[in-house]
């Protein structure tokens, strides 16, 4: 049964929940300088808050409950819950924020507009804890939407730059195609269940298994904002918002609610979903690899690489493993910001995020190189670093899963899982030969003038990658069985395959060696082209979707011209004929009337008077006529 | 004495009315109208006379040929009185270029 929140902790997610929004709007009128600190201090008091929240969490998930709306018998109410999962992401979004925000001090230094910066940025922690903590469908639905506000926001941060504000659109519009698959998913939750509470929802006896289409709709939500296949085109466009956002975007914010969301709402998948959940994180963990192979910008590399990690994760839900997948969610976090504050400090060293014009930092950046190779390391799962551990727990699940399935297709999952696993230490070690190896390539900046960021860029991302190493999840460097996270969210017990660590380990070191050794090919290649432009997904939506609206819309246009601008011309001219017209009638007919009469008895009163005319004669002249008429009338 | 036929009485009195109602008509100066006026009266008198022979004991028809008399001579007299009058008013008896009687 849940409990009912104590004081403390409703007062808590109250603050949490306040700080944010607060946040925003105050720094939206902040001058610039003071702006940092004090979204630097916000987020800070949000992190104590929430570790307070985290050691009062009980075992049973807590809520605080209101009504909202009553309307004819069916009830929507406003309520939060915080369990051991809504305080492990609240933990890592505010820590995550915090290091973005301090090292965004540093790189935005120059930035005008400051002040909106870190108030999107608060806007954006605030839905995404809103997320989080919210307790309902319809709540977490809010959030959800304001999540994609903020992120739109932010990626079209650079207004300067048209092809930022292109981004922004297109992550909108993608995620709005997710969310009403969402939408449709709740109405259809409401439908079933009559009630969008998570907690009666989950219940784990709540009767009938739900239908497919429930769970696929839900699901669409997730496909929009954690992008996935096929719907995962926007992200690598979003590298046009600033890199600490990026950092955020990837790591704590944006995507990770996707993932977050098919946790909370894993009961109500049924079997049929949690296949299709499975198929589509498989294709797009494979897609996102093999794009992430060949993009020669630094920051797309790393784009890629978290959409394939996000379907590392969404697979990982589909065959059942949902502590597994926020475990992943966790490790990733941590080296992914590591990941993309290191290529800031890059692009901030050489002003550029081509890595074709890159090469032999690894001198001039030590600090980086170091946090850097950390972070890929673990990206990669190479033993003795988080993603290892994360990687391990996943694909374990996913071979038990398929051995439970009886059927030889289902193997393809965790072979393909794998095999994308080598795909991904291809690439990392390729990307970090290319930025940190070789000769130096960049005519631009010199290289004795690349030099390290200060302190507030450095130390958020020694702190990533220090956090990206085995020792802070699991005591045991290869396996994560013993790890505190799976004691705090238990995961099915299946059989240890012993053969997968050192399988996996060996496809790591093959592909990692093949990304060393191998030599650039020509950027015209059909193969090359296949992966930067992430198979042609962006030109097939051009040809399949934005063509032929485009040619509707020439045509609607042209018939707009044609038929119904000339029908309104066509009323217009047939008006003022009438009008003419009825000018006419009015002036010869009806004025012509109205002045006949007059003109008449004008005349009439003329003739009249001329009898009238004063004349003594004339007057006897009419008695006499007069009475002569009447004499020969009579007689 | 012979009587005179009546109707030959007739004839002179409709052509002394006939003359009288010309002048009166066709005549500007109003005291030539008057005369015409006065010619009209005599007209009528002629008639009342030449009928009075049917009536040889009462004589109304001469009776009121005197009395006709007896107001035209007053009517004269008054109708001379206005003409005067407007002639000092107007400063003319031309009836033409009297025509007061429009207001």
């Amino acid at each position: 049964m849940p409990l009912d929140a104590s004081p403390l902790l409703s007062a808590s997610v109250a603050a949490l929940l306040t700080l944010p929004f607060a946040g925003f709007l105050v720094l939206l009128l902040t001058h610039r300088r003071i702006a940092g600190a004090l979204a630097i201090l916000l987020t800070s008091i949000g992190l104590a808050v929430s570790i307070v929240v985290a050691m009062n969490v009980a075992e049973q998930p807590m809520l605080i409950q209101t009504n909202w709306a009553t309307l004819s018998g069916s009830s929507f109410g406003i309520s939060f819950q915080v369990d051991a999962l809504t305080a492990l992401m609240l933990i890592l979004v505010h820590f995550v924020a915090l290091l973005v925000q301090l090292y965004s001090l540093s790189y935005l230094h120059d930035e005008p507009k400051l002040g909106r910066y870190f108030a999107y940025l608060q806007l954006f922690v605030g839905a995404m804890l809103g997320i989080v903590l919210a307790g309902n469908l319809l709540v977490l639905y809010a959030f959800w939407e304001l999540v994609g506000l903020a992120s739109y926001l932010l990626i079209g941060f650079y207004t300067d730059r048209p092809a930022a504000g292109q981004a922004a659109k297109k992550a909108f519009l993608m995620n709005r195609v997710g969310d009403i698959g969402f939408l449709i998913g709740i109405f259809l939750t409401y439908y079933y269940f009559n009630t969008l509470e998570l907690i009666s929802l989950t219940a784990p006896n709540s009767g009938e298994i739900p239908s497919t289409a429930l769970g696929l709709c839900l699901f669409m939500g997730c496909v929009g904002k954690s992008a996935q296949f096929p719907l995962l085109t926007w992200l690598p466009d979003a590298m046009e918002g600033p890199t600490p956002v990026s950092a955020l975007l990837h790591a704590a914010t944006m995507v990770a609610a996707g993932i977050f969301l098919l946790a909370r709402i894993h009961p109500l998948l049924s079997p049929d979903a949690l296949v299709v959940i499975t198929v589509v994180g498989t294709i797009t963990t494979l897609w996102g690899g093999y794009s992430a192979v060949f993009q020669t910008d630094i920051k797309k590399v790393l784009a890629f690489s978290t959409v394939s990690q996000l379907g590392l994760m969404v697979a990982a839900m589909g065959t059942g493993n949902v502590s597994g997948a926020m475990f992943h969610l966790l490790t990733h976090a941590f080296f992914k910001a590591g990941l993309f504050l290191s290529a800031g400090a890059v692009i901030h060293a050489v002003h550029t995020q081509d890595m074709r014009h890159m090469g032999g930092l690894r001198k001039a950046l030590p600090t980086t190189f170091i946090a850097y190779t950390v972070c890929a390391a673990a990206l990669s799962g190479l033993p003795f670093f988080s993603g290892f551990l994360s990687k391990e727990a996943i694909l374990g699940e996913a071979f038990h899963w398929s051995s439970a399935q009886n059927d030889g297709l289902s193997y393809l999952v965790p072979v393909l899982l794998l095999l994308s696993s080598g795909v991904t230490a291809f690439y990392m070690v390729r990307q970090w030969r290319l930025v940190f190896f070789g000769d130096y390539r960049n005519d631009v900046v010199p290289l004795s003038q690349a030099h390290e960021p200060d302190w507030l860029m450095r130390g958020p991302v020694l702190i990533l990658a220090v956090l990206s190493v085995w020792f802070w999840f699991a005591l045991n460097p290869l396996s994560a069985h013993s790890s505190w996270f799976f004691k705090l969210f238990p995961a099915t017990e299946g059989q240890n395959f012993w053969w997968l660590a050192p399988v996996s380990i060996g496809l790591v070191l093959i592909g990692g060696w093949l990304g060393f050794r191998m030599r650039e090919p020509h950027s015209q290649r059909s193969y090359v082209r296949l992966s930067v432009e992430y198979g042609f997904l962006d030109t097939m939506y051009h040809y399949v979707f934005i063509n032929p609206i485009r040619k509707l819309a020439t045509l609607l246009n042209h018939a707009d011209q044609r038929v119904i601008d000339r029908a309104v011309n066509g009323a217009g001219i047939s008006t003022v004929t009438l009008a003419y017209l009825a000018s006419g009638l009015d002036r010869f007919v009806i004025d012509g009337f109205v002045n006949g009469l007059a003109w008449c008895i004008s005349r009439l009163g003329r003739i009249t008077r001329s009898v009238q005319n004063g004349l003594v004669q004339s007057y006897i002249t009419a008695a006499v006529v007069g009475l002569l008429l009447i004499l020969w009338w009579l007689l | 004495m012979q009587p005179v036929d009546s109707h030959l009485f007739l004839f002179v009195g409709a052509a002394l009315f006939s003359i009288g109602l010309a002048v009166v008509v066709v005549k500007r100066h109003a005291i030539v109208v008057l005369m015409g006026i006065e010619l009209m009266l005599n007209a009528v008198n002629i008639n009342l006379v030449a009928f009075s022979q049917y009536d040889p004991d009462r004589l109304q028809g001469q009776m009121l040929a005197l009395f006709v008399m007896v107001v035209a001579a007053a009517e004269s007299a008054v109708a001379l009185a206005i003409v005067l009058q407007v002639y000092r008013h107007f400063r003319t008896a031309q009836l033409d270029e009297l025509n007061e009687l429009k207001q």
